[in-house]
């Protein structure tokens, strides 16, 4: 598993970040570094959940504005300033599908899913690929996002701990059921 | 929440092309146009709403105030009107011997029970209509519970001065005829008091005067004014001054008088 060299952050480039933090919660205008550092980022995380190209820069957009208006109340917590806005991201895409603006989406590549058929200990044939296809579809949303930040995101424990609000541990323990839920879809299937 | 579609092999977008999608001056001006306006903001509702309770807790407590006032003088004055027209000299005669009398004043605030305290003055003459007794009003601010020390102390007091209460031809307060005022030379007290100094307050043609006189006698030129100037208005005779037996001088109770033809 790599690890996201943009969520994990030498001290030092946390401490300028926190120094951009500092001044956009003056001044708006030096909120632009963070905007550049982490449009891509938030805009990937959200556009992999759904459909339409349009949709997902505009809920990106919504979610740097929020993180504007509310950047008056962040407290630093040790955490990369990221976690923060990915969970603004989160509250804001499960807005839009609430709203039915949007419609959930997975999105996975191919080399992906022979990934996943290896974790599951099966054949990595053509085969084996349809049928996994057709049960990461059929998995329930709260196991599905754990699946989708550990195999498709490939995000760290501690990474998805932060943006879920829950202990490294625990973001271990639900991936790991998430696992055996999709192992169970895939063995009923056949 | 459901799972809509499972896209397989979706084309990537590429860095520098979400990187042109960027504008963050449309995310500024976005965020400044949803910024809530401080009018709206918690705090400034708070400043408000807590003013505003301030306010008029205040505007109540200070009504409030004013009406118990008013409440008390309206009260104060109802008494010693009444005293005068109800209370007669045959009712002085009655009470003569009881040291004090209450009776209930029914127009009061609530909360405060009045007690008025009346005893009979000696009567002097014995022209009814001219004749009165004298009453003090006290209000009592709680309801009547056992007389404490200094509430017994300070009956006494009353009671003291009520006994040493001046009259002028036997009026304390109340209507005077003319010519009784004008037959009369001296300020006396119904007990052993000696009336050694009073106050007189009346109108002498130009203006209202306060004239102090050191004596029991009333001036003839002051009675003459008051006479010519103050017929049908009321003369206050404050600040009546008395040696006791003892020699001690006392503050005594004021006269009321109303000069009518």
């Amino acid at each position: 598993m790599t690890v996201n060299p943009m969520y994990h952050q030498t001290n030092q480039r946390m401490e300028e970040e926190l120094s951009w933090i500092r001044r956009a919660q003056k001044d708006p205008e030096s909120f632009g570094p963070l905007y550049k550092k982490y449009h891509e980022q938030i805009f990937r995380y959200i556009y992999q959940r759904m459909d339409d190209e349009e949709q997902a820069f505009d809920i990106t957009s919504q979610v740097f504005m929020k993180a504007l208006n509310n950047l008056h109340k962040y407290e630093y917590r040790g955490v990369p300033f990221s976690s923060w806005l990915y969970r603004i991201a989160k509250s804001e895409l499960y807005q839009s599908f609430r709203d039915r603006k949007a419609e959930r989406t997975v999105n996975i590549e191919s080399y992906q899913l022979f990934e996943m058929i290896d974790e599951i200990e099966e054949d990595t044939s053509e085969v084996n690929k349809k049928r996994l296809f057709e049960s990461l579809s059929r998995l329930k949303e709260k196991d599905m996002q754990l699946i989708e930040m550990r195999f498709f995101e490939k995000r760290s424990f501690k990474e998805m701990g932060e943006i879920l609000e829950i202990t490294e541990n625990n973001a271990k323990v639900k991936t790991f059921r998430a696992i055996e839920k999709l192992k169970q879809l895939f063995n009923t299937k056949s | 929440m459901e799972i809509k579609k499972v896209n397989l092999d979706r084309q990537n977008l590429s860095s520098s092309y979400i990187e042109k999608k960027q504008d963050f001056n449309h995310v500024l001006n976005s965020a400044k146009m949803t910024k809530m306006p401080t009018w709206k903001s918690p705090w400034f509702y708070g400043a408000v709403g807590l003013s505003s309770v301030a306010i008029v807790a205040l505007v109540l407590t200070e009504n409030n105030f004013k009406k118990q006032e008013n409440d008390k003088k309206a009260t104060i004055e109802n008494s010693e009107t009444t005293s005068t027209s109800e209370l007669n000299v045959q009712d002085a005669k009655e009470n003569k011997n009881k040291d004090i009398v209450p009776i209930l004043v029914t127009k009061v605030q609530e909360n405060i029970e009045p007690v008025r305290l009346a005893i009979a003055d000696e009567v002097k003459d014995n022209d009814s209509e001219t004749n009165s007794n004298y009453v003090i009003a006290e209000f009592k601010t709680e309801s009547t519970q056992v007389p404490t020390q200094s509430f017994v102390e300070e009956k006494k007091n009353y009671k003291s001065q009520l006994m040493g209460q001046p009259t002028i031809a036997g009026i304390a307060s109340g209507k005077i005829n003319i010519e009784n005022f004008r037959n009369t030379n001296l300020i006396e007290s119904n007990s052993s008091f000696e009336i050694t100094s009073y106050e007189v307050q009346y109108y002498n043609g130009n203006q209202d005067v306060t004239a102090v006189i050191r004596s029991n006698k009333i001036p003839e030129d002051i009675k003459e004014q008051i006479i010519k100037n103050n017929l049908d208005e009321m003369i206050f005779i404050t600040g009546i001054k008395g040696i006791d037996e003892s020699g001690k001088i006392r503050k005594l109770p004021s006269i009321n008088l109303l000069i009518t033809n």
